[in-house]
Order: C-alpha cells, then structure tokens, then sequence
C-alpha cells in the first residue's frame, strides 16, 4: 500500500494526464479508479464498481435528473422558451437594452420551471440571439445575456445541481432552494443592471426600439395572458416542493407530465417530437450517470484511503483562518469549473471538502448555497464551459474568442455574487429560515 | 468488418432508443402515485420503487448510446485540434483504462446481478417487486458499452495504422445527427462535429 501522499499524486497526476488525452471524465475517473482497485487491493475488490453503481441506479432522488431533462426537452419543444422571450420583449422592448433585458427575464422565469442550463441556452441562442444580432446589437451582449440568462437554471429551484449537492451532504433539498432563491434573483438582477448600464452608457451596442415600434397595451396584455401554461408548471413544481406536499422527484414527473400536456395544447405534442425528446433526455442522462458511475468509485477509493482527511491536514496546515480556507476553497471550485463539469466537480470535490466544511463550524445550508453560485461560473468558464459549447454548437460561425469575451463580464458578476453571498449569509439563509424557521 | 461495426453501432442505437422509453414510462407512474396520493388519498406501494428501477435501468443501458452518439463529454483542450489520426491515436492509447472501468463494470455487475438473481431478491418495501432484473441492466449496459468500445478501437487502429477511415461512407448513413433528425438546431450546427458536437445542444445539463 503506497502512503496517502503518493496515492494523491497518482490519482491527481493522472487525472490531469488523461483528461488532456481527450478521454472522457466518466472513463477516466473509473478506469484509474478500478485499475489502483485491482492494483492495490486485490481484482475481486472491484465488485465496488458495481456496488457504486447500484448504489446510484436505485437512488430515488437521482430520479429527480432525468426528469428535470426530459421536462426542460419537452418544453423546448412545445416552443414555450420563445413565447416566454417574446412576452418578456413586448413589455420591456422599449426599455434600452430591451431584447437583452427581455432574454434574462424569460431565462429567470424559464429558470424557475427547469432545473438544467441546456434547453434554454439553446432555444434562447436560436430565437433571442439572433433577433439581438439583426437589430444591431453587439454579439459579445448578446452572446453574453443569452449564456449567462441559461446558466440561472442551475441555481434557481428546482435545479438539478441543488438536489445531488443535498444528497452529497445529507441536506434538505426544500432548504438548499430556497437558500438559493435569493442569490438567484441577485443574480438575475446583476445581469439587468449590467445590460441596462452597458445600454444607457454604449447605446451602439443595444439599439432601442423605436416608438412606432411599441406593442400597444391591449397586444401586451393579451400576451401576458399567454403565460398561464409557465405559471402553472411553476406553481404545480415549485408549489409542491415547497409546500413539502411532494419529493423533489415527484414534483419533477409531475413537471414532465405538465411539459407533455402544455405541448399538447400548443399542438406540438408528436410521435416524433416525443420520440426526440425522449432521446435527447437518455443521451444527457447517460452521459451524467456514467460520470457518476465514475466518480463515485474514484472518490470512494480516495476516501477509505484516508485521502479526506489527507486533504483536510493539508489545507488546515496551510494556517489559513476559517475565511481564508473557505477562500481557498471557492478558488479551488473555480478552477475546477474552468475545466469539468458540474457532476464531476461535485462527486470528486464535495466529498473531499465536506469533512473540512463541518469541522470549520460553517453553516452547511450557506456553505451549499455558495458551492452553487459558485458553479455558476463553471458553466461560462472559458475554455470549457458548458454555456460556451452550446452556443458554439448554434452558431459555429462565431469565432469561440467572441464567445469567451461574451463570458467575461457576466463572470464577474457572478463572482460578485459569489462575494456578496460570501458576505452576507443572509442572503442564503433569510428565507429558508423564514419558512422553516431555523 | 465494416458490416459487423455497422451492426454494433445499430445495436448502440438502437438499445438507446429503447430504452429512451423508459422516462416516459416512469414519468407516468410517477405522476399517478401523485395524482392517487394527493387527489384520490390512495398511495400505491410499487410506484417509487418501480420508478426507480425503471430510471436506474435506463442509466445502465444507455451508456453505449450514449458513446455511439458521441455525448460522453472530456475536458477538450488539445484534442480536437490534433489530426483525426493522431486522435486515433491517443484513443487508442486510453483503450486500456476505459477497458479496465467497462470490464470490471461488466465481468463484476454480472457477479452482482448473479447474485441477486440466485436469492431472487425482491424490494424490501414491496416484496412483489423483484430487484433482480434491474441488475441485469449493469451488466448488459457495460456489456453493450464495451462492445460500443471495441468498435471504436477497432476504427481507430484501422484510421491510426493506415490513415484512412474505415469505413468512410457508410459511417455517415448512421451517423447520430443524421438519424436523430434533431431539426433546425443540427442543421445549424451540424459543421461543427467536433467533441461538443450539435447531437448535444439542449441535452439538459
């Protein structure tokens, strides 16, 4: 058996060296993971490859993620991320910056009924974008609004990175959303100022729309009143989960099963579209499973080899106080964010940390909270990120250094989110506390 | 050869395309243990656990699917930039640890389910319920994973040994974006197959 020290090395040394070759993450972290198993233990140790597996494969919350997937696929094609784009535009299109305004509102609601980033990036990059573009505004807004509007799913309830950080640390999921209802709207509320600013001070960069052009009230209003399909999924998915009447899972088929319905009445609701949307949920499914499957069995070899408590000794000799740990911490997050995705990062790092968290006397509830704005940054982190790809995959006429400049400023609003949340706990805790009265 | 590959890559497909079913399936019974539960005051007792086993199945089988259609993601830095052949290359080279994940995935998931299967093992909520078949599911989504895999080896040696795809027409019959019909978004995106290819725009996370 080779000393913690040196297994860290290897584990780590080698991660990094695979993940350059291009392998993915999943086989990657397994397969270092199954041959130091066979290595170091002994071959038949390697039923943990399974029993992890199983573990994740019979877990009810998890269920919560194919859901939410295939809720976000079926909305995306029930053409519900336009119509909420273009109620949002009718009634602030004249404010300056209104089309890039009107792509963070629809993303925020959007956020609330969803717990994934991909289908509203997408649809957002195929219907917003382009009509920004064609009105003159500047790619690195557009881009920008309709990225970082996408990336709002993840941490506004329900979101999926919500649920599987809960499960990690043995939290409340109706706790850790509402945690993140504030900083979410924060958030949501950065993003408006910015493009509001950047409008008001670079009006080249965000045409206004001009007066004729205005929808006159009697048009608005019949368009808010097209909104009670979102309304409702909100309400029946958000409701539930906070009310405490249904699980996070449940709330999610019944979010699905609306999504479904809703594409019904706006008669999109075919074999086909059904068919994609089933396809496009197991492929997404799959791909974060496998990462899981993966991850698990790496970081529960790391853990029975003392490599928690390896780290924690570690980071606690650096002789950095409380907030300089929990610094070190969010910079470590951050840059594992530039380079792997959100299930990755959680099942390799939450576990390691968490021991740490608890021992430095952190409230989990806003430690969780921060760990998702903190993620926040891992979707629009250049050079991998998964906003940046999306819209790369839209529009691969656009050269990637327009879409990493697109990134940058709404990066650091979020890292302003971050601190502020950092902070202020309250931010995080009021609410939670409110409802249910910690 | 090449019609063997063509095979494996339509039973990737394919078993993905089956088993994509099985959200919808568990969507639904999900959804009438709510209705039953909240409206009708009658919970079932097999709703959560055969919901769950239908979704613990369907990560299992889907990860060849998931391979076939190239949505396994990898932190893309030099990769994409190198030569089709030099990236053969490298696949070729890490054949070895996805091998050691796949197959200890397959050989000690058959163990599992074997075992499970011998003490016809039942949910401890619902002893109607049998847990055994969604245990089959490791080892047939490794096995069908690993066969996805071999495939792709045996491509690569094939371009990295020769410089020639092997099969350079009919790969594109079957390829993912071609069959998945994804509509507009592909169309536009569809230049750019590169590891974040178009088959992954609004794939949920």
């Amino acid at each position: 058996m080779m000393s913690v020290e040196v297994l860290t090395l290897v584990m780590f040394g080698s991660l990094l060296l695979l993940l350059a070759t291009g392998l993915p993450l999943a086989f990657v972290t397994g397969g270092i993971a199954a041959g130091l198993i066979a290595w170091l233990w002994s071959p038949d140790a390697l039923a943990l490859v399974p029993q992890r597996a199983w573990g994740q494969m019979s877990n009810y919350l998890l269920a919560a993620i194919p859901l939410f997937i295939f809720m976000a696929s079926m909305l995306e094609k029930a053409g519900l991320i336009e119509e909420l784009f273009d109620v949002a535009y009718k009634w602030v299109g004249r404010v300056p910056g209104g089309l890039a305004l009107a792509t963070v509102l629809a993303s925020t609601v959007m956020a609330a009924m969803v717990g994934v980033i991909g289908a509203s990036v997408v649809t957002m990059g195929l219907v917003a974008m382009p009509t920004m573009l064609r009105r003159g505004y500047s790619p690195t807004l557009s881009i920008g609004t309709v990225m970082a509007g996408g990336t709002l799913g993840i941490l506004i309830p329900p979101s999926v990175l919500a649920i599987v950080y809960a499960l990690l640390a043995n939290q409340s999921v109706g706790e850790l959303y509402l945690g993140s209802v504030v900083p979410g709207l924060v958030l949501s509320g950065l993003y408006c100022a910015y493009v509001l600013g950047s409008a008001v001070l670079r009006p080249e960069t965000a045409p206004r729309m001009r007066k004729e052009e205005v929808p006159p009230l009697s048009e608005r209003l019949r368009a808010l009143g097209r909104i009670w399909a979102p309304a409702l999924l909100i309400a029946l998915v958000l409701g539930t989960i906070f009310a405490g009447v249904a699980a996070p899972t449940e709330a999610a088929a019944v979010g699905a099963t609306g999504a479904i319905l809703v594409a019904a009445l706006h008669r999109r609701l075919t074999w086909r579209s059904l068919r994609e949307a089933l396809e496009q949920t197991a492929r997404s499914t799959a791909m974060v499973m496998w990462i899981i499957f993966g991850a698990s069995v790496f970081v529960a070899f790391y853990v029975a080899a003392g490599g928690d408590a390896f780290v924690r000794e570690l980071m606690l000799a650096t002789g950095l106080g409380p907030t300089g740990l929990l610094i070190l911490m969010n910079v470590i997050l951050i840059v594992l964010g530039m380079f792997l995705d959100w299930v990755g990062i959680l099942y390799l790092a939450v576990p390691i940390f968490l021991p740490l968290v608890r021992e430095l006397g952190f409230d989990p509830l806003w430690f969780g909270v921060l760990y998702l704005v903190n993620m926040q940054m891992a979707f629009l982190s250049p050079p991998f990120g998964y906003a940046l790809f999306y819209v790369r995959g839209i529009a691969p006429e656009l050269p990637m250094s327009t879409i990493y400049r697109a990134a940058v400023p709404f990066l650091l609003l979020q890292l302003l989110g971050l601190i502020l949340v950092g902070l202020f706990p309250s931010l995080a805790t009021w609410l939670p506390g409110l409802v249910y009265g910690r | 050869m090449a019609t063997l590959l063509a095979w494996i890559d339509r039973i990737s497909l394919w078993s993905g395309r089956l088993a994509s079913w099985l959200t919808l399936a568990a969507t639904l019974i999900l959804t009438y243990e709510v209705v039953a539960r909240y409206v009708f005051d009658a919970p079932t007792r097999w709703a959560h656990d055969t919901s769950t086993l239908l979704f613990g199945a369907l990560y299992a089988l889907t990860g060849a699917y998931a391979l076939y259609a190239n949505n396994h993601v990898g932190v893309d830095l030099f990769y994409s930039r190198l030569s089709p052949r030099a990236r053969a290359g490298l696949d070729v080279a890490t054949f070895i640890i996805f091998f050691a994940f796949v197959g200890a995935f397959f050989w000690y998931g058959w163990e599992f389910f074997w075992d499970s299967f011998r003490r016809r093992e039942f949910s401890l909520n619902n002893p109607s319920i049998p847990i055994y078949p969604a245990k089959f599911a490791i080892p047939l989504g490794a096995g069908l994973l690993l066969l996805q895999g071999i495939a792709k080896l045996v491509r690569d040696i094939h371009l990295l040994v020769t410089g020639q795809p092997l099969e350079a027409a009919a790969r594109r019959e079957v390829s993912p974006a071609a069959s998945h019909g994804a509509g507009p978004v592909v169309a536009a995106g569809g230049a750019t197959m590169g590891t974040y290819d178009a088959s992954r725009r609004g794939d949920g996370t």
